[in-house]
């Protein structure tokens, strides 16, 4: 009785830390990688090549004051930061790393994290409206119609992968995928879900909710200290947790020759960070209404062609 | 799984979804064609229902969720029927508005697959969706004149009673789902005793009482009839009345035989609340839509009575009277909106000498108001004896002597309307517009059956009494 | 049972709350987690799917709608009062309510139960997935036409006039 409860916490234990590290490490990597493609050193100061800087930047956010905007929805502000990070948190649950390597194995586990993940714009939502600040409430409501906007063609691509393994269990998609990765029939769906899991993780080049040079910071303006470090953590979750997915449905999963499964996963999934950090550099941001009319007009429609092909090659 | 017997269906949905695509590549002026397609595939609907009800049709699919009986399929008809006038009286109305975009056309052509739906019926879960349809596409239609504050108005009211209703309909149907463990109506009944299964037919009953407009829940109907465009005010009067009086009646008496005490007294209460309160309110109204609304709750009563006699011949008198209730109220519906522009006109001044200016329309209105007070030779006065010979032959004398005395009440408002007709002086204005073809046409068929079911009933009452046969 | 009674009064505290606050987004919070309360008790009933579908469509999308437009309308102002036209509605709403509190309690104590076993995996992905597309196939389809009606229905009603 207390055995899957305790194997449970031990996982939960271990998730936790391993989110930690991972957002620690995908600061330190986009931070380096960026310096790099802009021809400059990246963070070199702290630790060997700058990897303990991370470190110093959560150490410099624990102990900075937090701060209550005058007049803010105080139950909401405070609750705000929890309600981004703690979905993103159980999204990873689910993740399996390799064959069995996953801390809870839901027959429906891509639903579960397409769900959970949902929530966190509420939190975005919530953030922007309880700060009781304009730039903050503007970013919260750009992140709310671009997250609902470009959710649409997520769910959509993937369903086309769904179709094709017959099942919504991860680990099952991974194993449909052991002569073929779904990214060569389903290129098109590959397409689609990795700028719509670009939009859905508010990175660049559809970074709008938090436009530096129009909103200051979007709807995180008025947040600092832990809770600040809380979107941070979340943001960067939902990074690792798109470029997973993508390595889960479209990539082969842990699938690979010579090495163990762990490492092809995490090198499937860091080539992925890297693309995505690669568009960051080489794109700039896009306008608000370029952005929900390409969402709406252009991946919606790809995205329904896709599922329509995977549909009737699998009805041939 | 016969997918022929839904050929009709068919039609409708595949004309609905054409006229929508049509609309996106046809120029402005050539947006009358949407309309003259939307005509055909609700003639050729039609004709199909008809013949289908001709042959005595019975056919069950999909495990019974979906029968096509006589009465599914007399309604049917009727719903159709009332939809083909309510298109022919639009093409002129909504060109007079600068209105006449394709989207009304599909939206009435998938209120009208609703109601076919949803007569037709036997699971509580496609009756649900297939009367969701109905209304989202009515709520739509009541709203489509909207630079109109009345048109928002009534969309509104509409949508948030309608609303209100499909829960209370929901909290009803979920109820029954837990006691029977089925949505079947030949299950769902059988297994409901006891007073829970009380409490969910009564809800149930709520949320097709507020299509039907029975009293407690009649109050958006004025506001609606009137902020709407008229000849959607006619199809909500009539057809989507028709349809939710079919369902009610199907849940009625195929589930709830057993339970018939409790909501025959209840549909008594019902029955002559609305009775009393749409012809005493119609008395004060000074508009003449609003005044038919309120009539129409009250016509709502008298079919009602149906449901608390409860008896076949009762029943087949309420399908008599809807079937031409239909002609008579679409017809005065339509008659008022020849009349009114944007800037109004439908109150019971602007009515004074008709009958010098357009006698043509004129005749047609006394025609349908005698009919909706009653008066001999007209289809009104059948359907009304029939209802009330029924009422007192099921022991509800009361009930029909109720009826007789508010019919008398409605007199007063009905023959107002006539006094302004013929004997009000004209104002000086300028003249009504011409009416088109396919709005004459509509008017002249709706004229014609008036008197035509007054004269001889009985054809149409035997097809009402054979349309029963199979639900008893 | 124990967790079903927990849950069912969380559901219910987080209902009477969204009814009770004054504050539209507080409101619309509250009524999100009811609806995550009704997931979770979807997926304790064994209908994992139903309860997943639940939060990504409910709590996911059509709040975040709502928030959206509450959040646009109301930014900064705080809920509207009650204006003296409405009081005499306030004890004739207490009345209707206490009138349908007391049929539904009278209807819930006499009910008489027949509990029947639900089919094997019911609720289940697969199970639903076959009722939707065999037995209610006809409902399923005209739902479609349903959503399409809806979204007429809107485009016509905001659309802005010629």
């Amino acid at each position: 009785m207390g055995q899957p409860y305790l194997r449970l916490a031990a996982a939960a234990l271990i998730l936790a830390a391993f989110v930690l590290g991972t957002a620690a490490f995908l600061v330190w990597f986009e931070r380096k990688l960026l310096g790099r493609m802009q021809v400059r050193p990246g963070p070199n100061r702290v630790g060997p090549g700058g990897l303990l800087q991370p470190v110093a930047d959560i150490l410099k956010l624990t102990v900075k004051e937090d701060i209550l905007p005058e007049h803010a929805d105080r139950p909401l502000f405070r609750l705000a930061p929890l309600m981004a990070f703690v979905p993103a948190f159980a999204a990873f649950v689910v993740l399996p790393f390799g064959p069995g390597l996953v801390s809870a194995d839901l027959n429906i586990g891509l639903l579960w994290i397409l769900a959970v993940s949902t929530v966190s714009v509420l939190a975005l939502i919530a953030a922007g409206w309880a700060s009781n600040s304009k730039y903050a409430l503007l970013g919260g409501m750009r992140a709310a119609a671009q997250m609902i906007s470009y959710e649409v063609p997520l769910v959509l691509s993937l369903i086309g992968v769904v179709l094709a393994a017959g099942s919504l269990r991860l680990g099952r998609i991974v194993a449909a995928q052991a002569h073929l990765w779904f990214a060569v029939p389903q290129v098109l769906g590959f397409i689609v879900y990795l700028i719509a899991a670009t939009a859905e993780s508010n990175r660049s080049p559809f970074d709008l909710p938090e436009g530096e040079s129009e909103l200051v910071a979007g709807f995180h303006t008025e947040y600092s200290g832990v809770r600040f470090a809380f979107f941070f953590l979340a943001e960067y979750s939902y990074v690792f947790l798109a470029a997973a997915i993508a390595t889960l449905a479209f990539l082969g999963g842990w699938s690979g020759p010579f090495l163990p499964p762990v490492v092809w996963f995490l090198v499937k999934t860091y080539a992925v960070i890297f693309f995505i950090i690669w568009l960051r550099a080489t794109l700039p941001r896009i306008r608000i209404d370029q952005l929900l009319s390409f969402g709406w007009k252009v991946l919606l429609p790809l995205s329904l062609v896709n599922i329509f092909l995977v549909g009737l090659f699998r009805f041939i | 799984m016969n997918l022929a017997a839904l050929l009709p269906a068919e039609i409708l949905a595949g004309t609905a979804l054409a006229v929508l695509l049509a609309d996106l590549f046809l120029p402005h002026r050539d947006k009358a064609y949407l309309g003259l397609l939307s005509a055909a595939g609700l003639a050729a609907a039609l004709g199909g229902t008809a013949r289908q009800l001709a042959a005595g049709l019975h056919a069950s699919l999909w495990g019974g969720i979906f029968l096509l009986d006589p009465f599914a399929l007399f309604f049917q008809t009727i719903v159709l029927g009332a939809a083909l006038l309510v298109l022919g009286v639009s093409l002129p109305y909504l060109e007079r508005w600068g209105r006449d975009d394709g989207e009304f056309y599909a939206l009435l052509l998938m209120a009208v697959l609703g109601a076919m739906m949803m007569v037709a019926s036997r699971n509580f879960l496609e009756i649900y969706v297939a009367m969701e349809l109905l209304s989202v596409s009515s709520y739509a239609l009541a709203g489509f004149l909207r630079p109109d504050p009345r048109s928002g108005e009534a969309a509104l009211k509409y949508y948030l009673q309608g609303v209100l209703a499909s829960a209370a309909l929901l909290y009803g149907i979920s109820l029954l789902y837990g006691l029977s463990g089925s949505l079947d109506l030949s299950v769902v009944g059988a297994r409901s005793a006891g007073s829970l299964g009380v409490v969910a037919l009564v809800l149930v009953a709520g949320g097709f009482a507020l299509k039907i407009a029975a009293v407690p829940f009649h109050m958006w109907a004025p506001d609606t009839y009137q902020g709407a465009p008229a000849p959607v005010a006619a199809f909500l009067s009539t057809a989507s009345k028709a349809a939710a009086f079919a369902v009610l009646a199907r849940v009625l008496l195929t589930a709830f035989p057993a339970a018939q005490g409790p909501w025959q007294e209840l549909f008594a209460v019902v029955a002559a609340a609305s009775m009393a309160l749409g012809n005493l309110a119609a008395l004060g109204q000074r508009n003449v839509r609003r005044m038919l609304a309120y009539s129409s709750i009250a016509q709502g009563g008298y079919v009602l009575i149906a449901l608390a006699v409860a008896t076949p011949t009762a029943v087949a008198a309420s399908l008599f009277y809807l079937a031409v209730y239909v002609f008579m109220n679409v017809g005065a519906f339509s008659v008022l909106s020849f009349l009114a522009g944007p800037t109004g006109g439908e109150e019971l001044a602007d009515l004074d000498g008709l009958a010098e200016r357009r006698p043509a329309l004129a005749l047609a209105l006394a025609v349908f108001l005698i009919s909706l007070a009653g008066m001999p030779l007209t289809a009104g006065l059948m359907g009304k004896l029939y209802l009330f010979y029924a009422a007192v032959q099921g022991g509800y004398a009361w009930l029909a002597l109720w009826g007789v005395v508010f019919t008398v009440v409605s007199y007063f408002y009905y023959f107002r309307v006539l006094r302004h007709l013929f004997w009000g002086t004209a104002p000086p204005r300028p003249a009504a517009p011409a009416a088109s073809v396919p709005a004459g046409l509509a008017l002249g068929a709706a004229t014609l059956a008036t008197v035509l079911f007054g004269v001889f009933p009985q054809p149409l009452l035997q097809l009402a009494l054979h349309s029963l046969g199979m639900l008893r | 049972m124990i967790l079903f009674g927990i849950l069912a009064l969380l559901a219910l505290v987080f209902a009477v709350f969204m009814v009770a606050t004054r504050n539209a987004v507080h409101s619309a919070l509250f009524l999100i987690g009811n609806f995550v309360i009704l997931a979770i008790l979807y997926i304790t009933l064994g209908a994992e799917f139903l309860g997943l579908a639940q939060i990504l469509v409910y709590a996911g999308a059509v709040m975040v709608l709502f928030l959206f437009v509450i959040a646009y309308l109301s930014a900064g102002t705080e809920a509207s009062e009650t204006g003296p036209a409405l009081a005499w509605q306030l004890p004739l709403g207490i009345a209707a309510g206490v009138l349908s509190l007391g049929l539904l309690l009278w209807g819930t104590l006499g009910a008489v139960l027949t509990p029947t076993a639900a089919p094997p995996h019911f609720g289940s992905l697969a199970f639903l997935g076959r009722a939707l597309f065999t037995t209610y196939l006809f409902p399923f389809e005209i739902t479609a036409f349903l959503l399409l009606a809806a979204l007429v229905g809107v485009v016509v009603l905001v659309r802005d006039e010629r």
